[in-house]
């Protein structure tokens, strides 16, 4: 059962990556630093997922999802700090009522949760080894894989090989891209 | 430091979680939390020019 917890919640991030490629690439809202550094939250979050499924579930695998969640969580409280104060204004659009940053803060707060149950549910003795991967797994590793790399790519075009601009306005690689 | 170089190192990870490498995917990945944490304590203690 774990292993498809795992698989949904590795579709999940998936999930929350390609919104924010849409919002990016369809909508043209360019990541901020502080965004950037929530994407790579989810990034090192499927990797910890992908070794459960790939290799058996491990506390280690799931200690890894916990430190990078605190960290990206953190990133995120502090561009909600940052916009918390009336009439300091908000970057991007909202979502549902809340700005992508606050998502982010709620996701990370759920991914920490998750990581605590499911780390009750191994030490509890219901750990599972590794199996092969099935299409519906497969699917879920091609999906954040690629999604992965287009964020390379997409990060690179923006930032080149240097510090993000705080208030990006373009492509520093794609000069005229919206 | 270069922004890009957490995305290449958590894809390059997820690459070797893929491969079935968990001791390489999960240093790289535990390096690249590292990395994230080096880039949150520049970004949470410098002034952002956004929309202020």
């Amino acid at each position: 059962m774990s292993r498809l917890f795992d698989t949904l919640a590795l579709y999940g991030i998936s999930a929350v990556l390609a919104v924010a490629f849409y919002y990016q690439l369809v909508l043209g809202e360019l990541p901020c630093p502080l965004c950037a550094l929530q994407r790579v939250g989810f990034l090192v979050a499927g990797v910890g997922l992908m070794l459960n499924l790939r290799t058996g579930t491990s506390a280690a695998n799931y200690g890894l999802v916990l430190l990078t969640a605190v960290a990206a969580g953190s990133a995120s409280l502090r561009q909600i700090a940052l916009h918390v104060v009336p009439g300091t204004g908000s970057y991007g659009s909202a979502l549902f009522g809340m700005h992508f940053y606050t998502w982010a803060f709620v996701a990370y707060g759920a991914l920490i949760v998750y990581v605590g149950v499911m780390l009750f549910a191994v030490t509890a003795g219901r750990s599972v080894h590794a199996a092969r991967l099935n299409g519906f797994q497969v699917g879920a590793f091609g999906v954040f894989v690629a999604l992965a790399a287009a964020n390379v790519i997409a990060f690179l075009l923006e930032c080149g090989l240097g510090p993000c601009p705080d208030d990006p306005i373009g492509y520093l690689l794609l000069p005229g891209a919206p | 430091m270069v922004m890009v170089l957490p995305f290449i190192m958590a894809l390059v990870a997820a690459a070797l979680a893929w491969m079935g490498r968990p001791k390489a995917a999960l240093l790289l990945g535990v390096a690249t939390v590292a990395v994230q944490v080096g880039w949150l304590v520049y970004h949470a203690t410098d002034t952002l020019k956004i929309s202020l």
